[in-house]
């Protein structure tokens, strides 16, 4: 990821050479700073869309599943499904309610001060080596926008190769970072933006603190937190 | 065996029209008569089904047909313990949709009468007889996910009140108008009541019953009903299995008084979706899918066309082999009541916004 980034960046004539601390920060000359994948995910970028230009409207609910292997953090799922609901909605959580063990299974329901309600349902139950599953999809007045196909439950590819010795699925998205995975290039595509436009990231840092703070507190306590506020941003 | 000799009264519930198929095909029926509620259902069945006498009232069905057996109770929610004290005196066995009522004492006196008289009393739960349910139930009962940890589900559909408006008037879907929560000018008795299998289906997977049950209601898709039709649902089984379950209307309809081809706008119309994770893995299931997809009249647009309807061949035949053989339903009056119980822990969980322990 890293040998792609600094192409970009050489190609568009911006600082280098940056680093990358997994995929979470961006190392440049002037500082250290957190990535938020999502944000350079084109599907999250084209459902954003589309609320922004105003062909989504009256929104109601928010509908995130992920699935992921057995043993991956759901604290850190949850983090990054929140930040993609907050970017997609553009409201704060108020409320949040969560079950589950916390471990292998949590379940979610939120509500943002604008009232969308927003239930996630996460789980780390897949073999390893297994793609996380995951959909979401926002219910409005005008219409749904979701990021899978009706009448499926699995995400598709855009390439499939039978052969004697081997089946493989391939997604290629992006040809200026051809040859990696859909991940890898939301990654490389947001710390391009970050070093090119300076991104300061900190109020949603602290607002997605904050959230799984209160979500970790209604787990344990078994209560709908309300009225959440996020002040110290 | 010997045909059971079968009605149906009122004929104002969505499901009225999946019954005229198996109602003539069974060879373990004989369709006897019907009563219509109101004229324009009665127009309709005339319409639809040839060769059944329809009544203008259930007394009269009942009095011009001493022979009748059994009752399909295709009502609204609000006539339900009515038309089952008229069956109960008359020793006629009943299926009732899929919600008797949400009244409690209601629902005490429906199991009084149906006892004390002695007859079948089934709930019309169809998913329990859809041939997905059953593959997802039996991988569950080899442990093919080792121990249950989640069970999530949608049971998502389009608004029926334009093509059956009492759904969407809150005396006679709930059985009384109660605000959802203070400050909300809509009323109990929508999308929540349209929905209560996935809330039977985690009681039967899990083998566990309702410990914490927590729901929140969104703005409404429809703004011009008065009663919720989004919401969402989470929560915990006594055995400690977390859920989290959709009863909404979220896909959208053209608003037609009758259901037929061009009555979706989203191109897939109802969806059960489950996901159930465990100790050793996760199962995903479609309970109405894969299907057949068009973009035909009248919409010419691309729409799911589905192939999954044969749900009420086996309830029916539950249904007659319990009455030729003197069983009960496995869903029955009492085996429903929690179902109903935890729906209701829904509507006071949206009231008090806190989770409700059951």
């Amino acid at each position: 990821m890293e040998q792609h980034l600094n192409q970009l960046l050489t190609k568009y004539q911006l600082p280098t050479p940056v680093s990358l601390e997994a995929d979470r920060y961006v190392l440049t000359q002037s500082g250290h700073y957190p990535l938020f994948p999502y944000t350079a995910e084109r599907r999250f970028m084209e459902m954003k869309g589309l609320i922004t230009n105003g062909q989504v409207t009256g929104i109601s609910v928010l509908r995130t599943l992920c699935v992921t292997e057995k043993g991956t953090d759901l604290w850190d799922v949850f983090y990054r499904q929140a930040g993609i609901a907050h970017y997609l909605l553009e409201d704060d959580m108020a409320d949040i309610y969560a079950t589950g063990d916390g471990k292998t299974v949590l379940n979610l329901i939120g509500k943002t001060a604008k009232g969308y309600v927003c239930s996630f349902e996460l789980a780390a139950t897949l073999p390893d080596g297994q793609s996380a599953i995951d959909k979401h999809e926002i219910i409005a007045q005008s219409g749904v926008v979701c990021d899978r196909v009706v009448d499926t439950q699995m995400p598709v590819s855009s390439v499939y190769l039978f052969s004697d010795n081997q089946t493989e699925t391939f997604t290629d998205t992006d040809a200026e970072l051809y040859g990696l995975d859909e991940y890898a290039c939301s990654v490389v595509r947001d710390a391009f933006a970050v070093v090119k436009n300076g991104l300061d990231r900190k109020n949603e840092v602290s607002y997605l603190d904050i959230l799984c703070e209160k979500a970790k507190e209604s787990l344990k306590s078994d209560i709908n937190v309300r009225g959440i506020t996020y002040e110290t941003r | 065996m010997k045909p059971v000799k079968i009605a149906m009264m009122s004929l104002t519930h969505g499901h009225t029209r999946k019954y005229y198929q198996v109602l003539k095909d069974n060879p373990n029926l004989e369709w006897i008569a019907v009563s219509a509620a109101n004229a324009d259902v009665k127009e309709l069945f005339l319409k639809s089904v040839q060769g059944i006498p329809c009544y203008d009232s259930e007394e009269e069905m009942l009095a011009a047909h001493p022979e009748i057996e059994a009752v399909v109770l295709a009502s609204e929610n609000v006539d339900h313990l009515r038309q089952v004290k008229l069956c109960c005196e008359r020793g006629i066995h009943i299926l009732s949709m899929k919600i008797p009522t949400f009244d409690e004492s209601e629902y005490d006196e429906m199991i009084r009468l149906t006892e004390k008289a002695g007859i079948v009393c089934q709930v019309e739960l169809e998913l329990h007889y859809n041939p997905v349910v059953m593959r997802m139930k039996e991988l569950v009962k080899q442990k093919a996910i080792g121990d249950m940890t989640s069970f999530q589900a949608t049971n998502i559909t389009l608004s029926p009140v334009w093509a059956f408006p009492w759904q969407g008037q809150p005396d006679k879907s709930y059985g009384k108008v109660v605000p959802l929560c203070e400050g909300d000018t809509r009323f109990r008795g929508g999308a929540l009541c349209d929905h209560p299998h996935i809330f039977d289906m985690v009681r039967e997977v899990t083998g566990s019953e309702f410990d914490t049950i927590f729901a929140s209601v969104a703005p409404n898709i429809r703004p011009d009903i008065v009663e919720e039709d989004m919401l969402s649902v989470t929560g915990k089984m006594k055995n400690g299995v977390s859920f989290l379950l959709d009863p909404s209307w979220s896909r959208m309809e053209n608003r037609l008084t009758a259901p037929g081809p061009g009555w979706e706008v989203f191109p897939k119309r109802m969806e059960v979706n489950l996901v159930l994770n465990g100790t050793k893995g996760s199962l995903f299931a479609d309970c109405f899918g894969p299907n057949v997809y068009h973009s035909a009249a009248p919409q010419s647009r691309y729409t799911v066309q589905y192939t999954y309807f044969d749900e009420w061949v086996g309830l029916i035949d539950e249904f007659v082999g319990c009455i030729r053989n003197g069983g009960t339903p496995q869903i029955n009056l009492r085996r429903h009541h929690n179902t109903i119980k935890a729906m209701n822990a829904c509507y006071e969980s949206i009231a008090t916004g806190q989770p409700v322990k059951l």
